[in-house]
């Protein structure tokens, strides 16, 4: 697999051909898709997943702006850099408000190494996203990454974890979470049929970067982090305690965390319990592991 | 030989701050009126000493008083080698100062923002030198205009940005004003946070998430 997926949109078939070819020859291992429009990129990146798109400002069906709105509601945390030789006043007159972007012009002196180093950036450390990120990020997905989390008995064992806790805070749900590059999945689920989350919509993602292995929300509605997201709402969360999966070698790749739809407080036996289960679930997580063979740490 | 970009970024023998390393950034959090936003200001414009570009973008104060500050902070402030980005130009109409210059409409206008400073930093690293300090006062005003996650997208932004020009980002919030909570967020999207307070008129700080710095509240 390539290290780093861009897609290069514009109209115009030999520029962007030329920037494939100077991205290509300045970044290693980059696989780059090119697309000539705002629906064929949008095609592009359900098909490849980028980890940056470069843009021109004018395109046959809209602006390169507007893609970027499109590409952050199928994908929100891809990188996206306005690549144009259209003044920037013009750019900025005519965009709304919230649509941040990285922008290079296309006519400066130095645009293609600076093109070049900003989309290696930008992919590498993901430097788009809307949340906040561990500083460990890397070394965090390359453990997940070590582990096998398919098996069925392993499911089957941690969802006893998530029944205990449910009965045990006299909450209706507990899950076990997995965050991976861009997506809270749920590895377990006591109690609702979640599917996985944007990982900028998920509590979980900012559980796994505040300071103790313990986060408790009590009202999520109160939170400013997350007053306003929706997709939580319609989860029916109002209340939430998560416990960090923290790996033998330090490295959070998950939660255990219990929810309630009405704001509640947790105290501190409350959240001791709830870093046991965790840390019992993680051990569980490593023995499985061991057993299937598939340990590569 | 080093490159200039493997030069660390100092901050003069008066403040009690190490060098940081080139591509770091820093959130300085504290009162705005209690030498947080003079501290923040003085960052990026001991970049003068250095030679080194120096990159302001003001949300919440007219742009010719903020240069007054600068050149207040700094009298023999090298213009040539420093850029300006007013948001408040809806306010106060265009202005024509002697500096290099970008103005957007309102502080609201993040995407306005993001390409304008993107826009001058890169004027300001190709013609004045490869090695640039940049700095927005506030973080907070942005918050008054748009939502968490929007600004936490546009900090990270420019924050990788400046990482991957080995420049130095400054970043100012005044935490006596927003949440706990999102003065923590906003400081997870930087490299380390310098945290200001004024007691009995002594101004001092302290400083988290970088190394070699004083951790203890410190007088400056």
């Amino acid at each position: 697999m390539p290290e780093l997926t861009a897609i290069c949109v514009d109209p115009d078939e030999s520029e962007r051909a030329a920037t494939v070819e100077r991205l290509g020859a300045a970044i290693d291992d980059a696989a780059l898709v090119a697309a000539g429009s705002i629906e064929a990129a949008v095609a592009a990146c359900r098909n490849h997943a980028p980890d940056c798109v470069v843009t021109e400002y004018d395109l046959p069906d809209g602006t390169g702006l507007e893609l970027v709105s499109r590409i952050r509601e199928i994908a929100p945390d891809t990188g996206c850099v306005l690549h144009t030789a259209v003044d920037r006043e013009t750019v900025v007159a005519n965009a709304p408000d919230d649509v941040v972007v990285e922008y290079v012009d296309k006519s400066a002196e130095t645009a293609s190494v600076r093109l070049a180093r900003l989309v290696d950036a930008t992919a590498r450390f993901r430097t788009q996203t809307a949340y906040p990120l561990p500083k460990d990020e890397s070394a965090r997905l390359a453990a997940l990454d070590s582990y096998d989390l398919d098996a069925d008995d392993l499911r089957a064992d941690v969802e006893r974890l998530t029944s205990l806790a449910a009965r045990h805070y006299g909450v209706s749900t507990a899950s076990i979470n997995i965050i991976d590059e861009s997506q809270q999945d749920f590895l377990v689920c006591h109690g609702a049929d979640w599917t996985p989350t944007d990982r900028e919509d998920a509590i979980c993602t900012y559980t796994i970067v505040d300071d103790g292995s313990v986060t408790v929300i009590e009202n999520v509605a109160e939170d400013p982090r997350f007053a306003d997201n929706e997709t939580l709402e319609s989860m029916g969360i109002r209340s939430y305690m998560g416990a960090d999966l923290t790996t033998p070698s330090g490295e959070t790749i998950g939660t255990f965390c219990v929810y309630h739809d009405e704001p509640r407080s947790f105290d501190d036996d409350d959240r001791a319990y709830l870093r046991t289960l965790s840390t019992v679930a993680m051990r569980l997580l490593e023995l499985h592991d061991d057993a299937a063979g598939g340990d590569t740490r | 030989m080093s490159r200039s970009s493997d030069r660390p970024y100092e901050f003069g023998p008066d403040l009690p701050l190490a060098a940081v390393d080139p591509g770091t950034n820093i959130l300085v959090a504290g009162s705005t009126m209690g030498g947080a936003r003079d501290l923040a200001l003085r960052l990026v414009t001991r970049g003068n000493d250095a030679a080194e570009g120096m990159l302001m973008v003001s949300t919440n104060r007219h742009c010719e008083k903020l240069l007054g500050d600068c050149d207040r902070l700094c009298p023999d402030l090298d213009r040539s080698k420093f850029g300006l980005l007013d948001c408040l130009s809806d306010q106060h109409g265009p202005k024509d100062l002697p500096v290099r210059m970008a103005t957007v409409s309102n502080p609201s206008d993040l995407t306005g923002i993001g390409i304008e400073f993107s826009g001058l930093y890169e004027s300001l690293y190709q013609e004045a030198t490869d090695r640039v300090r940049a700095g927005l006062y506030s973080v907070s005003t942005l918050l008054m205009y748009s939502d968490l996650q929007t600004v936490s997208r546009f900090v990270h932004t420019l924050g990788g940005r400046i990482a991957a020009s080995d420049g130095l980002g400054v970043f100012l919030i005044d935490s006596t004003t927003q949440d706990e909570r999102v003065v923590n967020t906003i400081t997870q999207l930087c490299d380390g946070r310098i945290d200001v307070r004024e007691t009995d008129g002594t101004s001092e700080l302290r400083v988290r998430g970088l190394g070699g710095q004083p951790a203890t509240w410190t007088e400056f």
